[in-house]
């Protein structure tokens, strides 16, 4: 799970985007795996919904919104990309003591380590980003980490409520989209920048 | 029952795709918003007095909490149709709005409510995350209704906080339901039903429920406007349309809370004492009713200086149900009021803001002379927030300040301080708003060519919000309303 150290300081979008197909193509082969392992067939059903949602149909829409709308191929971030790798090495480290001293029972705190790091590295991308698509990328990742923690912890929630989770991140996706689109077409363009009207 | 009421929030947000007149659409989305308050009250009235109830099949759960919050959500949600139905003529009337989006706006308004109902009907802790984040959702793009630069922030801001934090809640949700499948044999949906956890929840780790209860308390305490996760709050309500405003403030901060307390019960009893949860709810409280004193106090905008209203109501109910003991009867009676009160008060500024055109302070003036209808209802409406009796809050606050100043003196007292001020800020800002344009810098004043307002269909709902504040205000003194107000306070200790 090193994609997401990688992404912290990735610049350019396609690059991002590519990586967050890959985190994503693991996440599956991981809920995969432990299906086999534990037997359980609605593992197998989430893995392949993971597979074809998070690694096919949310990467590919995001390039295609991204070249639509024209926006930057480079993106900004508050702090240099070199700086942002250094603290995401940091963090990656905090989370792994984080999840050794919360250690509970069985769980392997190998994986739940990764789980804790992929959060944080998610809210870092989220704060650190100055663009939507970047903070968009930056809560995916958020979410992927939520659920490596769930399959690490339970095996998984009970099938029913993780298909609406799928299906409130799916919806979420296309909101965060629709959204872009249009803070697109009233600014051209897709930084924050413009974003800071209401403060007080 | 439930069911029914669900699926007819789903037709409520179907319906408006049938008409093509905005006229129709309006007057369609108001007849299912009534079916849904007749079946909402007729679903939840029994069990408001009587005891809880699992409904088909274990997917429902409703006690007399859940029941007075189905009972508020289906009552707001139907005034507020009824005033989105004069406030969105008024806008198509100006070419402010399109009939496609008029019926968007009602079939986001059905999903939104939908998704509030389940959140407090659902039985199972993840649906009620699922229903949650709906709320989002649907939401979300109501505040982006207009389009505008300043809507499209907040609507950015609100998804990515509130999606943010909610997820975070579902870090929480996955310890509770670890902690559930390693003392139980059970699995799957069944094993985080609420009332079969409440039920083991003595056997549950309490390390475990406790970690799991400061996800959820920061995770959800987004959604309710706690202070340090507050940021959306003020954003959003001020720019979404104004009955939107007054559904998300009234009732969806609620609807978090009220997720927030189910936590809560679960957690007391994994620990065998509420001291903990207690201590964090109250200094999260004191916290939310300090910071926006501040903000209300020096504030140019009035549906924001209505929103960080809210987010210090919120912080006072929250504050109460830590106090405990007759603190939570405080913090029922508070979210009743409030619930009532602010919703009106932000659909009457919708009808300011249509004549006036600004949300600012220095540009409206005199409103009492210009609208004298909706005027006297915003000022009734500002009496009843600020406490003064029959309104129900005076019971809330009295109460509060009654047990506050004897089990924690020193918060009360912030509190107190805190409260001052915000009066303070509040009359001050409104009194001129309402009664005087001395105020207005000569060249900057909007002043309307029409003054004076026809009594309209809004002004029926407001007259039925008041009659309720003013009702519930003298009902809860009696002795009925006291043992129904134990009643609902033994949900939460």
């Amino acid at each position: 799970m090193l994609t997401a150290l990688l992404m912290v300081s990735r610049m350019r979008l396609a690059s991002l985007v590519g990586l967050f197909r890959i985190q994503a193509f693991l996440l599956g082969f991981y809920a995969l795996d432990l299906g086999i392992r534990l037997g359980e067939l609605h593992l197998f059903i989430i893995a392949g919904l993971v597979l074809v949602l998070k690694a096919v149909v949310i990467p590919t829409l995001f390039l295609y919104v991204a070249r639509s709308t024209g926006a930057v191929q480079r993106l900004e971030s508050y702090l240099r990309p070199t700086t942002l790798s250094f603290i995401g090495t940091l963090l990656v480290l905090g989370a792994f003591l984080l999840a050794r001293a919360a250690l509970w029972g069985g769980t392997n705190y190998l994986i739940v380590g990764v789980s804790f790091s992929l959060v944080i590295l998610g809210l870092l991308l989220l704060i650190t980003r100055k663009d939507l698509f970047g903070q968009g990328m930056g809560f995916l990742v958020m979410e992927n980490g939520i659920f490596v923690f769930g399959l690490a912890l339970t095996g998984g929630t009970p099938f029913f409520v993780e298909i609406g989770v799928m299906f409130d991140l799916l919806a979420l996706f296309v909101l965060m989209i629709g959204l872009v689109r249009r803070v697109h077409g009233e600014y051209s363009s897709v930084t924050t920048d413009y974003l800071r009207e209401l403060i007080d | 029952m439930i069911t029914l009421l669900l699926i007819l929030c789903l037709i409520m947000a179907i319906v408006p795709f049938v008409w093509s007149s905005a006229r129709a659409v309006s007057t369609s989305a108001v007849i299912m918003s009534t079916l849904v308050f007749g079946v909402g009250a007729y679903a939840a009235w029994p069990t408001l007095w009587g005891a809880p109830t699992i409904l088909s099949g274990g997917l429902w759960y409703l006690d007399s909490l859940s029941s007075l919050m189905v009972l508020l959500i289906t009552f707001v949600q139907w005034t507020a149709t009824i005033s989105s139905m004069s406030y969105l003529k008024e806008e198509v009337d100006e070419n402010a709005v399109t009939v496609p989006m008029v019926r968007r706006y009602y079939a986001l308004l059905g999903l939104f409510v939908l998704a509030m109902l389940a959140t407090i009907v659902s039985n199972n802790l993840g649906f009620m995350w699922v229903a949650l984040e709906a709320t989002t959702l649907a939401t979300a793009l109501l505040v982006a209704f207009y389009a505008r630069q300043g809507s499209l922030e907040a609507a950015w801001k609100y998804l990515i906080l509130c999606s943010t934090g909610i997820s975070l809640g579902l870090i929480g949700l996955l310890c509770v339901y670890y902690a559930a499948s390693v003392v139980n044999a059970a699995t799957g949906l069944q094993a985080i039903d609420w009332t079969h956890l409440f039920t083991i929840a003595p056997t549950l780790s309490p390390a475990l429920m406790r970690v799991a209860f400061a996800f959820i308390l920061i995770g959800y305490g987004t959604k309710v406007g706690l202070v340090p996760m507050h940021a959306w709050l003020p954003d959003a309500h001020s720019r979404a349309p104004s009955p939107i405003s007054g559904v998300l403030s009234g009732v969806l901060l609620n609807a978090a809370l009220f997720a927030i307390l189910r936590y809560k019960a679960l957690v007391d009893g994994s620990m065998g004492s509420n001291l903990w949860t207690n201590e964090l709810l109250l200094w999260f409280g004191v916290l939310s009713v300090i910071v926006p004193a501040a903000f209300i106090l020096l504030q140019t905008d009035y549906k924001r200086l209505l929103a960080y209203s809210s987010i210090e109501h919120m912080g006072l109910m929250a504050f109460s149900i830590g106090l405990g003991g007759v603190g939570v009867i405080a913090g029922v009676i508070h979210m009743i009021g409030h619930a009532l009160t602010k919703s009106m008060l932000f659909f009457d500024a919708g009808n300011i803001l249509l004549r006036f055109k600004s949300t600012k302070f220095a540009r409206v003036g005199d409103v009492m002379r210009v609208l004298p209808y909706s005027g006297a209802f915003f000022l009734v409406g500002l009496l009843a927030l600020l406490a003064v009796p029959p309104s129900p809050l005076f019971m809330s606050e009295y109460l509060i300040i009654s047990t506050g100043i004897v089990n924690h003196p020193w918060a009360m007292m912030i509190v107190l301080i805190a409260l001052t001020i915000i009066l303070a800020g509040f009359v001050n800002l409104f009194m001129p708003f309402l009664f005087s344009r001395a105020h207005l810098a000569e060249s900057e004043a909007v002043v309307p060519e029409e003054v004076g307002e026809h009594w309209g269909i809004s002004h029926m709902a407001f007259s039925l919000h008041v009659v309720l504040i003013a009702a519930i205000g003298v009902f809860l003194w009696t002795t009925p309303g006291q043992t129904l107000l134990v009643h609902l306070a033994a949900v939460i200790t």
